[in-house]
């Protein structure tokens, strides 16, 4: 079983692509084991991938105002947050869960982000951001590693 | 090299669709607007970009629905080529353009219409959706994901990926799937036939319950528009425009493409970003047409496949000629899925696929391109003018959504005067009147990611500019 990271997010507006920089970013580590995946949208197709992962992490912009990178655990949820065209990653592991049987533990890093004007660049705020994501990332997925290891 | 290019008013995340009912001096429905909030400046954002990278960038337009605009945008630059492109390179963009609309339209309905359908447009807001729908009928939901998913597994075989592939390029395509690939869709095919009539079951039974919705959700004489084969045939990649009333009598037929703008003009209001296309000779907006499905079958004679034919006549008979309820779009989505899947099972057998012709190569020959298809929502416009190094001048863009704008705006209207009584806005009216937009599967999420739904707002507003209410879903 492996860890999937999914970051995601228009790249062609501005911030929004933070979590897509810092998933591009991570895949070019090539760290053991871990799937690295790049997308527009939350939509359908990834609950199967999730229901076959080991454990996920999703990289996401925070348009909220908060000024530093936030790590939240992510419980499936079902009450009405899925709306097909775009789901959020409470919904797609709830997907994963009733399709496919199983979701893994999942955290939702949220990257801040300020500027979402049409274009392909990060604003300082989110470049920091996604530096500070890659980093949370490899530290997870190193410390489960041990974790899994450890085990008898 | 990086561009950045400031839009005002700049929108973000919030805010993408809202609707507000206006009422008269006597608190009845005058009228009704679907306002767009979102800006996306798109055709700004691609002058002066290489023809050739056009399909790259507007596929990112959408993460929905990126291989309709690859295929329009590749066929503009098809035309700005001057080439016919191969014929396998044809062909296996037709079998693209099949499976995105196999899971498009496996989205809206199962993921997206289902669950009012069958659970019923009052039932609890909280287990409306594709979760209620899996613990009330989980076979149904689960053969409903598995459809999409052979919609996208088709597109990965092609493009390499399940979204944005950059695979179809101005004159033909990248690659060709291997026998063993085609072989592994092939034999999906007979599940997705059984799950699609199971569907279309479902659903016709449903329209003897839902009488009401079929009168009032955007029930009304307009015109319908798209693209058909050389006799009138059900057509989804490439053809001529065709215009037909809801009377069925043909008003315009066979019209090259590329002269869409002898019949289609675009208005724009204050109070809305998504553009008001109209048919040019009825003015606006008495013009006012429709696109998508519906329109498909409406306009088309035949679709030329066995089961959609069969299905095609019912539906007709059903609705006595050409269905003008908008409510009919689902039923339409349905007979398209099964439509696609015939064709998608004659194209695999198809030995031109076997050729390693896949491109034709040219330089810039024409210095304007308009590539026209049938997204799954309807006729998308590409149209682009170029300079003599293939530099972008000008981009026009007319999606789907756009076309049936003016009728969207009309179908509120009309499930408002049903639906909403009185100076408050109850759940069931709210979700009817989304459900009438619904109906058209508007894509208009597509912009930025984090709104996580539609986020729909649905303000009540009396003649004196008063809000007596606002509601908000999603």
């Amino acid at each position: 079983m492996h860890y999937l990271i999914i970051g995601y997010g228009n790249d062609l507006r501005g911030d929004d692509a933070a979590g897509r920089v810092a998933a591009d970013m991570i895949a070019a580590l090539h760290l053991p084991d871990v799937t690295v995946l790049s997308v527009h949208q939350l939509t359908p197709e990834l609950a199967p991938i999730l229901a076959q992962a080991r454990g996920a992490v999703f990289l996401d912009a925070d348009a909220s105002g908060c000024q530093v990178v936030r790590v939240t655990y992510v419980l499936p949820r079902t009450d009405g947050q899925y709306a097909g065209h775009i789901a959020t990653p409470g919904a797609l592991l709830a997907l994963a869960r009733a399709v496919y049987g199983r979701s893994p533990d999942a955290w939702l890093i949220s990257i801040p982000a300020i500027d979402f004007t049409l274009g392909a660049s990060l604003s300082p705020q989110a470049r920091d951001g996604v530096v500070q994501a890659v980093d949370t990332v490899r530290h997870m997925t190193a410390s489960a590693d041990r974790a899994s290891t450890a085990q008898p | 090299m990086t561009r950045h290019i400031l839009i005002d008013p700049v929108t973000r995340i919030e805010g993408h669709a809202k609707i507000s009912i206006h009422l008269d001096d006597d608190g009845n429905v005058a009228e009704a607007r679907f306002h767009v909030t979102e800006f996306r400046g798109f055709e700004r954002f691609c002058e002066g970009r290489p023809f050739w990278e056009m399909p790259g960038i507007t596929a990112r337009i959408c993460g929905i629905c990126p291989v309709s605009h690859l295929l329009a945008s590749a066929k503009a630059g098809d035309a700005i080529l001057s080439v016919v492109i191969p014929p396998a390179a044809e062909k296996l963009r037709r079998l693209m353009n099949l499976g995105q609309i196999v899971q498009s339209h496996a989205l809206s309905f199962f993921h997206l219409s289902a669950p009012d359908l069958l659970l019923g447009f009052d039932s609890n807001p909280a287990m409306r959706n594709i979760f209620g729908l899996m613990a009330a009928d989980p076979t149904l939901a689960r053969a409903g994901i598995r459809l999409r998913q052979l919609g996208q597994d088709i597109i990965a075989m092609l493009g390499g990926s399940k979204i944005h592939p950059a695979w179809a390029v101005p004159g033909g395509v990248r690659s060709a799937p291997t026998a063993a690939q085609r072989a592994g869709i092939v034999e999906r095919l007979p599940e997705a036939r059984a799950t699609v009539l199971d569907a279309l079951r479902r659903f016709k039974a449903l329209l003897d319950t839902h009488a009401e919705e079929v009168a009032a959700f955007g029930n009304f004489p307009s015109l319908f528009l798209g693209l058909v084969g050389p006799n009138g045939e059900w057509e989804h990649y490439d053809g001529r425009l065709r215009v037909v009333d809801s009377g069925g009598a043909i008003i315009a037929d066979q019209v090259d493409p590329s002269r869409y703008r002898d019949i289609i003009a675009e208005a724009v209001e204050p109070w809305s970003y998504l553009k008001m296309p109209y048919y040019r000779p009825r003015g606006y907006p008495g013009g006012m047409y429709r696109v998508g499905p519906l329109a498909r079958l409406n306009i088309c004679t035949r679709i030329g496949t066995l089961l959609a034919d069969a299905e095609l006549g019912e539906m007709r008979q059903r609705a006595g000629g050409i269905a003008t309820s908008s409510f009919y779009y689902h039923y339409a989505r349905l007979i398209e899925i099964l439509a696609a899947l015939e064709r998608i099972s004659l194209l695999l057998d198809d030995p031109d696929l076997d050729s390693p012709r896949l491109r034709a190569e040219a330089g810039v020959n024409r210095f304007e391109g308009v590539g026209v298809s049938e997204a799954p929502r309807g006729t998308l416009f590409h149209h682009y003018t170029v300079d003599a190094n293939g530099l972008i001048q000008r981009v026009n863009l007319i999606i789907a959504t756009g076309h049936n704008n003016l009728a969207m705006n009309r179908t509120i209207a009309q499930i408002a005067r049903h639906f909403v009584r009185g100076d408050r806005i109850c759940e069931g009216a709210l979700n009817r009147v989304e459900a009438g937009i619904r109906a058209y599967d508007p894509c208009l999420s597509c912009s930025t990611h984090a709104a996580g739904t539609m986020p729909l707002t649905l303000t009540l507003v009396a003649a004196d500019g008063t809000v007596l209410d606002e509601v908000r879903q999603g």
